[in-house]
């Protein structure tokens, strides 16, 4: 039986000879199998033939694609030089950022980094620190002996 | 007298725009037939038919005029169709899940019916929702054998001209078409169980 079905592409080929061919007929009648997935293979293959394709004409279009210039390498480099805004604002942001930040008195970060010095210096030399702020940019620390 | 492909192809070749463009022109529904039934019905279709011609321009040069331009243009798309799906193995079209339920089991007992729906002929009634299960159903293959399915049972090419299209052998082309034949049925039938259990938990 099932050397049989193993004959089922053939048949589906048309490369089965008479003999081959109505020895598989009968064997169908028979085989669940072979013919549940003959029948599915004809609708699938029926639904796929028949399936309307939605095209647009791209004839004129894909040509002029074609035809169009290649870009050679002096372009090639040329464009590498070439003014790009997006970079240029991009780089413009970048120096105007390291601009303010190196300006003298506006650099809050540094300020942290003394109070921390300041702060392992009391703990080295016995001292508590006491942290004042005077206004948003400013801080102060103020050293007092550590109380016991 | 329309000139042959061959004329067209030698005036392409000397920069003849035009040629190209009906060179184009007549073999685009083969390439649009490609597209869509290996990679499905998708927006992107237009981009791949482009890209197709554009590398069939690109190879022009070598191309032996001997032979048909035809088949050579269809053997680039269902290669270029085969490396897209391979790029992109999520590129699924999910009409399937779109069905309900009851649609998605009735449409699937209508396709194991004995010469149902082919029996009914073409504008069968709900040909969308019979594309969509055949469209479910091959999307879950291996894109090799389901490019040798379409060749095969679609294009209805022989064994040789499958093999030449997909470059491999043809005993080759022979074992991809039955391994796309079988599994397309154990998907149709491992749908059908879902149907089935679903039926049961209602």
């Amino acid at each position: 039986m099932k050397h049989t079905c193993a004959l089922l592409d053939l048949y589906r080929d048309g490369e089965l000879d008479d003999a081959g061919r109505e020895r598989f007929q009968s064997h169908l009648t028979g085989c669940i199998d072979c013919r549940s997935r003959l029948r599915m293979l004809d609708n699938l293959v029926f639904v796929l033939k028949t399936e309307k394709i939605q095209q647009v004409d791209l004839a004129a279009r894909i040509a002029r694609r074609a035809f169009e210039p290649a870009p050679t390498w002096d372009a090639l480099i040329a464009s590498c030089f070439r003014p790009k805004p997006a970079v240029a604002a991009a780089v413009a942001g970048v120096l105007l950022f390291a601009f303010l930040w190196l300006l003298p008195g506006n650099r809050t970060v540094s300020a942290y980094t003394e109070y921390e010095k300041l702060l392992n210096e009391a703990e080295s030399s016995n001292l508590a620190g006491r942290l004042l702020v005077q206004n948003d940019s400013e801080l102060l620390l103020q050293l007092a002996p550590l109380e016991e | 007298m329309d000139p042959s492909d061959s004329e067209l192809i030698e005036r392409t070749l000397k920069g003849d725009e035009g040629a190209f463009a009906e060179l184009v022109r007549r073999y685009q529904s083969v390439v649009w037939g490609t597209v869509h039934r290996v990679l499905g019905n998708s927006s992107e279709n237009e981009d791949a038919v482009q890209e197709v011609f554009l590398r069939a321009f690109g190879a022009l040069g070598k191309f032996d005029r001997r032979y048909p331009f035809g088949p050579w243009v269809a053997r680039i798309a269902t290669n270029y169709c085969i490396d897209q799906l391979r790029r992109k193995r999520s590129r699924k079209v999910q009409l399937w899940s779109e069905l309900r339920e009851h649609e998605q089991e009735r449409l699937l007992r209508d396709l194991s019916m004995e010469r149902s729906p082919a029996a009914a002929g073409p504008g069968v009634e709900d040909s969308e929702g019979y594309a969509r299960v055949a469209r479910a159903l091959l999307d879950g293959l291996n894109p090799k054998y389901r490019a040798a399915f379409i060749l095969r049972e679609v294009e209805d090419k022989d064994y040789g001209e499958v093999a030449a299209t997909l470059g491999t052998s043809e005993v080759a082309a022979r074992v991809r078409v039955s391994r796309a034949r079988a599994e397309l049925q154990k998907r149709f039938r491992a749908y059908l169980r879902g149907c089935g259990a679903k039926e049961q938990e209602r």
